[in-house]
């Protein structure tokens, strides 16, 4: 009789469970989100509005259905009427409530989950970057190797500028960047990475600067050159030449050409194969001593004399100028940071890691020792390729 | 809430009532009264066929045959029982005195096996079994004479578990012919059959096959303990029994495996397991069943090991496919579209603009409607299941997607889930349970719903036995000696030792880790490092 | 009482899982972050010391729980006293990892779930396993924490491409003190809480091999952990230590080609499940001890109360994450040292005094 009891009474116990169950389950589906409502953001621009306080945040929404994907006849019909993306402007005091408020005039949730780039005017970075952007950092939903960037335009509408070969403007801008290599004159930035930086006290942080280029009545994408950021703030900006003398410090010049003058007239443009760089930072008496050691290897691509330049004696003069302009590149970043005071390249964060003690004593006053630091440059170019010829075809040997 | 079920279960055990009791009744001097009880006890059957005769000369007496029609084989009844009745007594050297029955049994019949039987019961038993009855008025013993013999399929291929290459014949619905092909695999001594009848009312044979000296006495032990508690008026196939002795009863998962292969029986006696046969099946049961062997195949050891492991691991990724891919892509489009890369995110959304449903419904509801169109395309007759299949990819599929229903994703997911479940057959009823479990779960909770329902199962699983066995080794509690069976499949010359947790009387298959050298010793090195 | 059993080296995994547990992913001793791998070396080595005091102890009682060697130790009344107190350390540890993976759910993936949700069902598998007893929960573990290892594995290879092996420098730039103080709060938390492991002991088929399945499972987690740690700082640099979950952001700048990205999802529900581990084995220590600290047959009718008890205590103990990273930080050392240090020497001790046991007890 009793265990009859306990059955029932356990009986009931299973259904209480169970209900209970059902009840935390019924009333799901908090997070869902299904996904013909999102508004799938892959770009954003942060500036300040026109009139007011906080922040005008740009979204640009991808139209899933405007996007032609092979094999989609049916989703994707009636291509062409309107444009793949939609710009979105939407104003708060925060960047946050900024988001939030786009739903005043987005019919679906914005999706910040895939943001590919995040672009910051350059009003809002003289302001600091960090309060604009401490979100994108916070929130869980943003990934933290979204691009970042500045620009001297209005960001809104440099992301409703054309796309080139792209339908959507910001996966340009990241196909822009990532192309970086091609060239080594544009430094890119994840939003993880300007963290890390802000991280290290000594350091600078530098954002690669995109703006509209107006071609033909049609507005264009350029990417140029670097902002230079003290403290979060931006302080200046350095144009290509500096910014690869950037690169070459920070040993990041992953390819891209580098072309001199020849003594007789003309340029020599050569290719870069494999490019190295070691830096020590060395605190002597009251100086900061930096020794800056890079190998590049290159081969040449193009010139524009009649002479013959695959000679080896051309080869090794054309070495010397090589290691001559990259040298200069380097002098040049230098003097542009030394300029702004901003140690961009990392040279306090180099004593902290490897000299912890001597760090120590000059951090308080790292501006100055970093003003005065006295630069050593060894640059050692080889040229190792020459291409499919040797002489241009008219080449004609001088007599003897 | 499952341990009320079993509870509940148990009492039902109870509740059922005791077998009827069988007639002891002895059997009279008198044929006509016994002639009379057997008509009375079997009905008008037509198929009861009485053969009224006299002996021979040779010793006076009046008798009946009695037989089934078509349970016996005619020609043995003709010539080597009635002929040698009519005739034979002539011949022999009958005296007065002897036992007639005897004299009969020893001298005249000529079939394999005679018995007597002086009780009402078993006569009728035999009769029904299709041994022939021979009655003599004035004795109250019967002769039952083994002329068993009928209508046998012949041996064919088992359609459910198709082989590419290895031995393709399958077992029948004849228990002898089953242990026949049993014998013929392993001729070892040690190869025992001990043979009982359950059913109440279909009284079927059934066998319990071992292996002596690789079994684990213990486990026939249980077996055959578990084979008395069936009390069951019917067992018209192995799954009757399957289902009574399985420790889980209600789990989802199958505790006791079957097969209809010969060969995979052998194999699995040689592992130390025990086989139950069921009269008039083909299908033959085995234990102790282990998660693992549902991924096993009987082509995996006839094909080179390399190649075997490699569909092993495919057949693995398949079941999880299998059971997971609904619920994964229900996660991953609800819930955690971050993780779908950017140009399939807008490749999907392009998709899926503009359903009614979530997501999650759409998949069961797609899931369903798949289980459907299987269901008919099994029962129906074979050329209407090509148009059911026709329907379905037509008719459902594409038309759902084009008028904008479901998702043109849906139906791929639920495409590659009816795929992959086939792989695994054995695993398909949990398979899909436990999809549709995981779907919802998915639904409400995303990917840690799913773990949930993982966790869950996992607990299950790790908590499950089969005849003492537990359920999920060797991979837990791990024990790495057999995953040389599992995660790999070895080469055969490395499959040295049975199955630890089941073999572990007499573990040793042959030399463990012997390469093949010898003569050859460098040629066959050779071919290794190939 | 459970009569299941488990092998020395089920134990060893089970150790490995309940150490791993809530440490990996919140992390303590943030301070030294950059050298929290290296201390954890030294953590491992405090916390053997406090494990292996434990240890001696249970080989003087071998066969016998925590909780009866406190009824010898101290008599009935203050030996259920001290194993009252204990409870409420597995409380306290069960309570606080749920808590732990709650705010890890709540502020990643289910921003606008309530907690309830989460819970109930996680409770409700856990009374489940714990019903199953320790034999189910060493097997499922077995599981478990080999896909863990796996992970760890397989992440050295993903970390690959943003792996900067700078950012591990400078190598020990801190106050000796603070090694000193990071390294024994390691010691306490995650290795000290193996105290728990006390009541769980017995249940090993053969206690002459325990010694060395826990030194295998501490180090085994140590490692684990170390690598962990590692990794999110070579890849995280300093802004780790700006993060609340820094092993669960290093995830996030996995970028294998553009394709594979935001992983973060499946380390997270991988440590859910070492979570899950830690927990069950507090819901079991909780049980079985109640059980027998009251002297009851069996203790499965308390795991369902317990579970609803673990619920209500990961609800209500920390009212918010900066309460509960404050409290991890700075009380749990010295709340910690008592259970996994002071209680079970302070019994070694007295029962050395007291000579106990009086004969030796075959095992």
């Amino acid at each position: 009789m009793t265990g009859k009891l306990q059955r029932r009474k356990r009986l009931k116990k299973g259904q209480g469970l169970l209900l209970l169950l059902f009840l935390v389950l019924a009333g799901g589906c908090w997070d869902r989100r299904e996904l013909e409502n999102l508004a799938v953001v892959l770009g954003m621009g942060v500036d300040f509005p026109a009139q007011g306080e906080g922040y005008e945040v740009s979204f640009q929404i991808v139209r899933a259905s405007q996007i032609q994907t092979p094999g989609s006849g049916v989703g994707g019909g009636g291509g062409g009427e309107s444009k793949p993306v939609w710009l979105l402007r939407s104003t708060g005091p925060t960047f946050f409530e900024a988001v939030r408020n786009a739903t005043f005039q987005s019919s679906r949730r914005l999706f910040l989950s895939h943001n590919q780039v995040v672009i910051i005017s350059t009003e809002v970075a003289k302001k600091g970057i960090l309060p604009a952007l401490d979100f994108l950092i916070r929130d869980p939903g943003p990934r933290n190797t979204q691009w970042l960037l500045l620009t001297p335009d209005d960001p809104g509408q440099l992301l409703d500028a054309a796309a080139g070969l792209e339908r959507v403007s910001a996966l340009a801008i990241t196909d822009l960047i990532q192309d970086y290599h091609l060239t080594s004159k544009i430094r890119p930035v994840k939003i993880g990475d300007y963290v890390e930086m802000m991280m290290q006290k000594t350091s600078a942080n530098t954002l690669p600067v995109i703006r509209i280029k107006e071609n033909a009545g049609k507005k264009e994408l350029l990417l140029d050159g670097t902002g230079v950021l003290k403290d979060d703030r931006l302080v200046g900006f350095l144009n290509y030449k500096e910014t690869r003398g950037l690169l070459w410090i920070l040993g990041e010049v992953k390819g891209g050409l580098i072309t001199v003058d020849l003594p007789g007239g003309g340029k020599a443009t050569c290719e870069i194969f494999t490019a190295a760089t070691k830096v020590k930072v060395e605190a002597r008496a009251d100086q900061v001593h930096v020794k800056i050691e890079v190998k590049v290897e290159t081969g040449l691509g193009a010139q524009t004399t009649y002479d013959d330049l695959s000679t080896t004696g051309q080869l090794k003069k054309l070495e010397t100028l090589q290691g001559k302009a990259v040298e200069d590149e380097i002098r040049a970043a230098l003097a542009k940071a030394k300029e702004y005071k901003a140690d961009i390249f990392g040279f306090g964060e180099y004593l902290f890691k490897h000299d912890f003690r001597t760090w120590q004593r000059l951090q308080k006053e790292w501006e100055r020792y970093f003003v005065d630091a006295q630069v050593e440059i060894k640059v050692e170019a080889k040229v190792e390729g020459i291409g499919l010829v040797t002489r241009p075809a008219n080449y004609q040997a001088p007599e003897e | 809430m499952f341990d009320f079920l079993r509870r509940k279960l148990r009492l039902a055990h109870l509740r059922k009532g005791k077998p009827a009791p069988r007639t002891h009744r002895d059997l009279s001097p008198d044929l006509k009264t016994n002639l009379t009880a057997i008509r009375r006890e079997l009905g008008a059957s037509p198929d009861l066929i009485i053969r009224c005769l006299k002996l021979g000369s040779g010793a006076e007496g009046t008798g009946a045959l009695l037989f089934i029609d078509g349970l016996i084989d005619q020609q043995v009844v003709n010539r080597d029982v009635i002929f040698p009745l009519l005739n034979g007594v002539k011949r022999g050297k009958f005296q007065d005195g002897d036992d007639l029955l005897k004299y009969l049994a020893q001298n005249v019949l000529a079939v394999g096996e005679v018995k007597k039987e002086p009780q009402f019961g078993p006569v009728v038993e035999a009769l029904l079994e299709g041994e022939t009855i021979l009655l003599l008025d004035g004795h109250d013993e019967a002769l039952l004479l083994s002329t068993k013999g009928w209508e046998k399929r012949a041996i064919n291929e088992p359609d459910a578990e198709r082989i590419i290459l290895g031995p393709h014949d399958g077992f029948t619905e004849n228990l002898r012919t089953n242990t026949a092909m049993l014998r013929r695999k392993i001729t070892d001594p040690g190869l025992h059959f001990e043979e009982m009848k359950l059913g109440r009312r279909t009284r079927t044979g059934v066998v319990i096959a071992y292996l002596k000296g690789v079994v684990n006495e213990k486990l026939v032990e249980e077996v055959r303990a578990r084979l008395k508690r069936v009390n069951l008026d019917m067992v018209l196939d192995a799954n009757y029994l399957n289902e009574f002795i399985s420790d889980a009863p209600l789990s989802l998962f199958p505790t006791v495996t079957f097969t209809e292969r010969p060969d995979v029986v052998a194999a699995k006696l040689l592992e130390g397991r025990v086989a139950i046969f069921v009269d008039g099946t083909p299908v033959v049961n085995t234990v102790p069943a282990l998660f693992v062997e549902s991924f096993q195949s009987p082509d995996d050891y006839n094909f080179p090991f390399y190649y075997a492991t490699f569909i092993r691991w495919f057949r693995y990724l398949s079941f999880f496919l299998g059971v997971l891919s609904p619920a994964l892509f229900v996660a991953l489009a609800t819930y955690h579209q971050e993780l779908i890369p950017t140009s399939l995110l807008i490749t999907i959304n392009a998709a899926t603009e503009g359903t009614p449903f979530p997501l999650a419904v759409e998949m069961v509801m797609m899931g369903a409607v798949f289980e459907i169109i299987r269901e008919a395309g099994i029962r129906l007759a074979r050329p209407v299941g090509q148009t059911i299949s026709i329907v379905g990819a037509l008719v459902i599929g594409e038309a759902a997607v084009t008028a904008g229903l479901v998702g043109a994703p849906t139906i791929i997911v639920t495409a590659t889930t009816a795929i992959t479940t086939f792989v695994v057959p054995d695993l398909l009823g949990p398979g899909i349970y436990l999809r549709l479990i995981y779907t919802i779960l998915a639904g409400v909770l995303g990917a840690y719903g799913i773990l949930i329902g993982l966790l869950f199962t996992l607990l299950h699983l790790v908590s499950l036995r089969s005849f003492g066995t537990p359920y999920l080794s060797p991979l837990a509690p791990i024990s790495a000696g057999d995953f040389k069976d599992v995660i790999v499949r070895a080469p055969i010359w490395a499959l040295g030792t049975r199955p630890r947790m089941i073999g572990w009387p007499r573990p040793q298959r042959q030399p463990i880790g012997f390469p093949p050298s010898g003569d050859e010793g460098e040629e066959g090195e050779a071919e290794d490092d190939g | 009482m459970d009569q299941g059993k488990i092998s020395a080296g089920q134990l060893t995994l089970l150790i490995m899982s309940f150490t791993i547990g809530s440490w990996v992913v919140l992390p303590t001793g943030i301070q030294a972050w950059q050298n929290l791998w290296l201390i954890m070396f030294m953590g491992l080595g405090t916390g053997l010391l406090f494990a292996y005091l434990s240890l001696f102890l249970f080989r003087r009682f071998p066969g016998k729980t925590l909780f009866e060697i406190h009824e010898r130790v101290y008599g009935p009344v203050l030996g259920k006293f001290i194993s009252l107190c204990f409870l409420w350390f597995f409380l306290q540890t069960g309570g606080g990892t749920l808590a732990i993976f709650k705010t890890l759910l709540r502020s990643t993936v289910f921003t606008a779930t309530p907690d309830l949700a989460i819970l109930v069902p996680l409770i409700l598998i856990l009374v489940y396993g714990c019903r199953r007893g320790i034999e189910v929960i060493a097997r499922s573990n077995q599981l478990l924490i080999m896909s863990t290892v796996g992970l760890v594995l397989v992440s050295i290879l993903l970390v690959v491409n943003i792996f900067n092996p700078e950012n591990l420098l400078p190598f020990f730039n801190l106050p000796f003190s603070e090694v000193i103080w990071t390294s024994i709060s390691l010691a306490v938390f995650p290795f000290g809480q193996n105290v728990l492991f006390m009541m769980i002991l017995p249940r090993v088929n053969r206690w002459q091999k325990v010694n060395g399945a826990v030194l295998k499972g501490m180090i085994g987690a140590g490692l684990v952990l170390s690598t962990i740690q590692f990794l999110a700082v070579g890849v995280l640099g300093k802004s780790g230590q700006i993060l609340v979950f820094p092993t669960y952001e290093f995830y996030r700048m996995i970028n294998i080609a553009q394709f594979l990205t935001r992983l973060e999802l499946i380390p997270l529900l991988n440590f859910l499940t070492m979570g899950f581990i830690k927990t069950i084995l507090c819901l079991y220590a909780l049980a079985v001890g109640t059980a027998q600290v009251f002297n009851l047959r069996t203790y499965r009718p308390l795991a369902l109360p317990f579970g609803l008890f673990l619920l209500l205590v990961a609800e209500r103990i920390f009212p918010s994450i900066s309460e509960h990273m404050r409290y991890l930080e700075e009380v749990q050392t010295f709340f910690g040292l008592i259970f996994s240090l002071l209680l079970p020497m302070m019994t070694l001790g007295i029962a050395l005094l007291r000579g106990l046991p009086r004969r030796r007890m075959a095992p």
